[in-house]
């Protein structure tokens, strides 16, 4: 399964991004192989639908999952109907430990947008 | 870190949102100012910040033909929805909106899109901490955006400063500027005015605070001018679920203050004492904790 | 017959108060409010309503049965708003600016439109006499451009019309006082005033409309108005001044002209004044 993580860096050790449109960098990791792909966050300078481009970002690297800080409410719709589930990254300061904690099954699922966006509420 | 942030917005304009944004500087601690009005941005006469940064911001594209290499075919007029390009094939700058279908049905190449920018932002350090703003190029049609980007700029430097809020001026009205200032925010003050027009402006914009944001507070300014209708508004706030937290009387020194550059909380501290400041103050601290 | 644009940098300035009571003193104008976000004219004129239009605007539906999911249409849109994967591809209607760029680059016909309505334009005729039309943005949508397009188009040329502009220089602004023929700059004598006022001036001189301006609040603040119009060669063509009645009238929908007859002098000279510049620089 390949997991998707906000990060300010490029690395498994890097620092999580506080934001999910905006973060520096998306990490890839295969579960299976263990292996980590990053890819710079274009949205992270869009002007505008950062969230639905960085969910395009999320769909083009074939992510499976996505574990973030909170997620905007145009964004998780798009997420659930691409059947990419959102989990917290919660207090975890670091992507690594952020799938250790998931893999522990420690993460809180995303059901809710954690702002108010667009979307009527 | 958590960064809290208060929003100032109106609806109607001309009731003291930036009178009231620089009021609340001097008193509020660990705080970034960032003024979103950025089509008629005035925070910075009244806190003269020293710039430290100016930078050009880009936000959008705009399409240009070149008349050399025109065949005069036409596709371009026929489908821009914006009715942005004229019959001699000029694009009109303040009417594109940068959707590249003239491009797109271009047969020959001939016109391409370019960047443009569309503001500048400013940083800079006032006595009373960091504060961004930013100035659109007049006409340009990308404000929220650059509204934005002044909102992510002032949470970075809130973030890099240790700041744990950031305080707000927005512009009037309800449209993409306003969404963009208060999208998220976890305090919206709203300040009105006794008219009619203040109280038809105010129910239209608590509809978007309601939708995009937190907590929503009220502020009546010259609240003197009609006993009446500031009754109207507080009786609407209620009704709706939004406390009243601050009334303020009409007052000329309040606009002499202003013209002469000063803050008026600082330079009226009489006036704001009997309006009951510090029991504003203490609700929005204790507003900001929740 | 003239176009006249009435508008201002800063909000509160009395954009309102001076197209309106030129409005009232001039019952075969058209007064139209195009202050979309915030109309307000409505509450001095007190029309009655002769009929309401809905407006509109474009956004995209896929058609799941024809959509082969390539993403072409995503990486067309400008604006980010489609997302496409290889088995979903989403439209975000909020986002999208009705360029209909997305269906010509489908190859698969698998694009269409539908329109959600944004707003609405009123009309009616005043307690003046004077006719009305003022246009109302759904709360929560972003632009109200469209809905200033279309009031504009409502229009013939044989009115004179009065446009009340949304505040600011932003897109709205632009499309409110585009083609007028002449514009009047509402400001006052704060600092406030001057510098967003500057930010009006700019913008009317790139799109090369004549304008003059007038100093509502005159003696409130402070000269600086006064020497920024002298330096710049601005000329002010009408001065209303501050008075506590006037604000205590205005709060409760009464227009100045009701108030005191000496301000219907004031207009209506202010009215004369334009069309006489108006048959200077244009012959109209």
């Amino acid at each position: 399964m390949i997991i998707a993580l906000c990060s300010t860096g490029d690395a498994m050790e890097s620092p999580v991004d506080e934001r999910f449109g905006r973060a520096a960098y998306f990490l890839f990791y295969n579960t299976i192989t263990s292996e980590m792909v990053s890819v710079i966050n274009e949205a992270k300078t869009a002007k505008g639908g950062a969230g639905a481009l960085a969910v395009q970002l999320l769909v083009n690297n074939k992510a499976e999952l996505l574990i973030a800080p909170e997620v905007g409410p145009q964004a998780l719709d798009a997420l659930k109907k691409f059947k990419i589930p959102a989990f917290k990254q919660g207090e975890n300061t670091t992507p690594e430990l952020a799938v250790l904690a998931w893999g522990n099954g420690s993460l809180e699922m995303i059901k809710d947008p954690g702002n108010k966006g667009l979307h009527k509420v | 870190m958590d960064v809290k942030e208060i929003v100032v917005i109106s609806g109607k304009g001309g009731t003291g949102k930036t009178t009231l944004t620089a009021s609340l500087i001097p008193y509020l601690e660990n705080t970034v100012v960032a003024d979103c009005d950025v089509d008629a941005p005035d925070l910075h006469i009244l806190l003269h910040p020293r710039l430290t940064r100016t930078r050009e911001f880009i936000g959008t594209k705009k399409a240009t033909i070149f008349s050399e290499k025109c065949c005069g075919c036409g596709n371009c007029i026929n489908h821009c929805q914006f009715i942005a390009i004229s019959p001699a094939f000029i694009v009109n700058h303040l009417k594109c909106e940068g959707c590249g279908v003239c491009e797109l049905v271009c047969p020959i190449e001939a016109v391409s899109l370019h960047d443009v920018v569309v503001g500048n932002i400013y940083e800079g350090e006032t006595p009373y901490g960091p504060m961004i703003h930013a100035k659109l190029v007049p006409g340009e049609e990308t404000s929220g955006k650059l509204v934005s980007e002044v909102r992510n700029r002032a949470r970075e430097v809130a973030i890099e400063r240790g700041c744990s809020n950031v305080l707000i001026d927005g512009s009037p009205g309800i449209g993409c500027n306003v969404i963009s200032s208060i999208t998220g925010a976890s305090i919206v003050l709203i300040v009105t005015e006794p008219t009619l027009s203040g109280l038809h402006d105010l129910k239209r914009v608590m509809d978007i605070s309601e939708r995009f944001s937190g907590k929503t507070y009220v502020v009546i300014n010259k609240y003197d001018l009609s006993l009446d209708l500031s009754e109207q508004i507080e009786q609407e706030s209620n009704r709706r679920g939004h406390s009243v937290i601050l009334r303020f009387p009409f007052h000329k020194n309040i606009v002499k203050a202003v013209t002469e550059k000063n803050i008026p909380s600082l330079s009226e501290k009489k006036l704001f004492e009997k309006a009951r400041w510090e029991d504003f103050l203490r609700k929005i601290s204790d507003g900001v904790k929740v | 017959m003239m176009k006249i644009a009435v508008l201002s940098g800063k909000g509160g300035t009395g954009k309102t108060t001076v197209s309106n009571n030129l409005a009232a003193l001039n019952s075969d104008a058209i007064l139209l409010d195009c202050d979309v976000e915030e109309p307000n004219s409505h509450i001095f004129m007190n029309p009655r309503i002769k009929g309401d239009e809905d407006v509109a605007k474009d956004y995209p539906v896929i058609d799941e049965e024809k959509c082969v999911h390539c993403g072409e249409c995503a990486r067309f849109c400008h604006y980010n708003a489609i997302i496409s994967g290889p088995s979903a591809t989403i439209t975000m209607k909020e986002i999208c600016h009705s360029c209909r760029g997305c269906a010509l680059v489908c190859q698969h016909d698998a694009i269409t439109y539908k329109q959600r309505e944004i707003g609405k334009i009123y009309s009616g005729t005043s307690r003046f006499g004077t006719e009305l039309v003022y246009g109302e943005l759904k709360t929560g949508e972003l632009s109200g451009v469209p809905i200033i397009n279309k009031i504009r188009e409502m229009t013939g040329e044989e009115h004179s019309i009065l446009i009340d502009s949304p505040p600011g220089t932003a897109c709205s602004t632009v499309a409110a006082v585009e083609d007028c023929d002449y514009a009047l700059i509402v400001t006052e004598p704060t600092p406030f005033g001057v510098s967003d006022m500057k930010m009006v001036v700019e913008m009317l001189r790139t799109m090369k409309i004549p304008f003059s301006v007038i100093i509502n609040k005159a003696w409130l603040g402070d000269r600086e108005v006064y020497d920024y119009c002298r330096e710049e060669n601005l000329e002010i063509l009408g001065e209303i001044p501050f008075d506590r009645d006037i604000a205590e009238a205005y709060s409760t929908g009464k227009l100045i002209v009701e108030c005191d007859p000496k301000y219907e002098d004031i207009f209506q000279s202010l009215w004369n004044k334009i069309h006489f510049i108006g048959e200077r620089i244009h012959g109209c």
